[in-house]
């Protein structure tokens, strides 16, 4: 067995150790409510690995993933209340359907360079803010949509928050695991090359244009699940949650943990959504706390959490080759190239 | 049948021409010099040749394939591979992320299959050859930012040679190398060339084209002012006077 297999295996089976140790010792010890603000993180995540791929991977700023996860949520809330579709297609349902507005969007928008494409996506966020709240008939309007039904997985039926969290935290750990593969396709390196050289990528034989959609269509899809998820897990879905305040609170989630590594995303994901159960003596200062932690990001960790562990990492490894004179280090060719 | 033919290609910039009526052809295992002054049109050439400008006029074929319409993906994917006159990588990724870049181009691999892992074609000793011959010893893991000026310029050639081109565009290997790396930069051309690749090589650095080229191309505002071996370029009048600038 490959020695990268035997890691991921490796770092699959711990997690998911993890995840029964948190599950049984510390989600049961506590309160619905922040049992709640986790299982939330857990499901923004799917928008934020999509921000991930676009922009830690491509390069893409796109500000519009909150739209996404919008469609995803009142599309599976509306086939399941108002036409019956069985929750588990209604959620499949509600990720194609961002899927196919990501198609069309992207298809529009990625011609556009620079911040031409990120006013174009502030655009549609504020479209999609506006429709979800007065398209009554497809959202509900501003009442949203409620009484959506419970998910039901091989006869056992999530009630409960605490029901959910094992549930999510293994489709968050698929996701990562996602995530890692993705990076080390052929998909995955152009995507790299778009994001650090549209020239090279180009020369290089890759398709620029076509390859921001498909990422762009992955994103989507991956927020449109996430709604999908937000909506049978909370059971009822409101249009003041798709909004440009949430969008950029993603934008905070990944920039925070680190904007090249899933992992670190996760991390700050679940820190930003903890942080008012965290400082609730301090509530009315929320914002404050946002503004600061962004400068600060930006002054001292541009790449957030995971970019400072790397850097430690790196130091470590030009010290270790320091010692080997003449030679760029270990690691050769037939270590890394499959 | 050539690798690659230029038929009085042209662009103009504004009303002037930045290049026009350049014809030559390049024949597998032929290394071609492109030289001029500063301004000649030279990276315009290639730039028009890889399909990062499109031409306003002229024709130019890749395997006798006419490629005038297609883009710089699609040409690259024909067999056309190219360096820049400062190195071109993937600034934020590893060492071994920007090689299998050039190998992803080689093998034309779908993603499914990427992602399934399936591989391609076998180019350890490939990898290993061309490293030796360009005496490159990184650290794979490594980020790319974190190697010499030197080592990037050789290895954009790697890459660009691990994507099996059929034909190689280099602008400017020679530039900010010292005589030790260039010396390998040289031998990995020639290397190239012995496999049957066929070489566009940019240069200012006389001895090395005079040494290296087959045939030598020379431009000056854009024009194509003569053509031929290194001593009938050498010897030619008006190559003297638009280097020298005496009749």
């Amino acid at each position: 067995m490959k020695k990268e297999t035997l890691r991921v295996l490796l770092f699959a089976l711990s997690a998911l150790f993890a995840i029964v140790l948190l599950d049984q010792l510390v989600i049961t010890n506590l309160k619905n409510s922040q049992v709640n603000i986790i299982n939330v993180a857990l499901i923004f995540f799917f928008c934020v690995s999509g921000m991930y791929l676009l922009l830690g991977l491509g390069g893409v700023l796109s500000l519009c993933s909150v739209t996404m996860l919008g469609l995803g949520a009142f599309v599976c809330g509306f086939l399941n209340t108002k036409l019956n579709v069985p929750i588990p297609a209604a959620m499949l349902l509600g990720a194609l359907a961002s899927g196919v507005l990501a198609l069309f969007l992207g298809l529009l928008l990625l011609k556009l360079e620079g911040p031409c494409f990120v006013f174009g996506t502030i655009g549609v966020t504020y479209i999609g803010q506006s429709v979800f709240q007065n398209f009554a008939a497809f959202t509900g309007g501003p009442n949203g949509t409620g009484g959506i039904g419970k998910l039901v997985l091989f006869g056992y039926t999530f009630k409960t928050f605490k029901d959910w969290f094992p549930l999510l935290a293994v489709f968050v750990l698929l996701l990562i695991l996602l995530l890692h593969r993705i990076k080390q396709t052929t998909f995955g390196r152009s995507l790299m090359a778009v994001r650090d050289d549209a020239t090279a990528a180009y020369c290089m034989g890759v398709n620029v244009y076509r390859t921001k959609v498909v990422v762009f269509v992955l994103a989507g899809v991956l927020a449109g699940f996430g709604g999908s998820l937000y909506a049978v897990h909370n059971g009822t879905i409101s249009a003041s949650l798709f909004t440009f305040n949430t969008q950029l609170k993603f934008v905070i989630m990944l920039m925070l943990g680190g904007v090249m590594s899933p992992i670190g995303a996760l991390f700050g994901t679940v820190l930003v959504n903890y942080l008012p159960e965290l400082a609730r003596f301090a509530n009315s200062y929320l914002n404050l706390l946002y503004g600061c932690l962004i400068v600060l990001l930006m002054i001292f960790m541009p790449m957030g959490l995971a970019g400072i562990l790397k850097e430690a990492v790196v130091r470590y490894r030009v010290q270790r080759n320091k010692q080997l004179p003449g030679d760029g280090g270990k690691g050769g060719p037939s270590d890394v190239v499959s | 049948m050539s690798c690659l033919r230029v038929e009085e290609i042209g662009i103009t910039f504004g009303g002037l021409a930045a290049v026009s009526d350049v014809s030559f052809t390049v024949e597998p295992g032929e290394i071609m010099g492109l030289i001029g002054p500063n301004g000649a049109g030279k990276t315009t050439t290639l730039n028009l040749i890889s399909g990062l400008y499109e031409a306003d006029r002229g024709r130019v074929y890749l395997n006798d394939q006419d490629v005038t319409k297609k883009t710089a993906y699609e040409r690259a994917r024909l067999g056309l591979g190219r360096t820049f006159q400062t190195p071109h990588m993937l600034t934020r990724s590893t060492v071994s992320d920007n090689m299998k870049l050039g190998t992803d181009l080689a093998d034309q691999m779908g993603f499914l299959k990427s992602f399934l892992g399936f591989k391609g074609h076998n180019f350890l000793d490939e990898v290993d050859g061309l490293m030796e011959i360009a005496d490159l010893k990184v650290d794979w893991k490594a980020d790319i930012s974190s190697l010499a000026y030197g080592q990037l310029k050789r290895l954009e050639i790697v890459r660009g040679l691990l994507a099996h081109p059929k034909t190689l565009l280099i602008d400017e290997p020679a530039a900010g190398l010292n005589a030790k790396e260039l010396e390998k930069s040289v031998a990995l051309m020639r290397h190239a060339a012995r496999e049957g690749v066929g070489i566009v090589l940019i240069e200012h650095k006389m001895d090395m084209i005079m040494n290296v080229c087959d045939h030598i191309v020379v431009l000056n505002f854009g024009k194509m002012i003569a053509h031929g071996t290194p001593d009938e370029v050498s010897a030619d009048e008006a190559v003297i006077e638009a280097y020298l600038g005496r009749k």
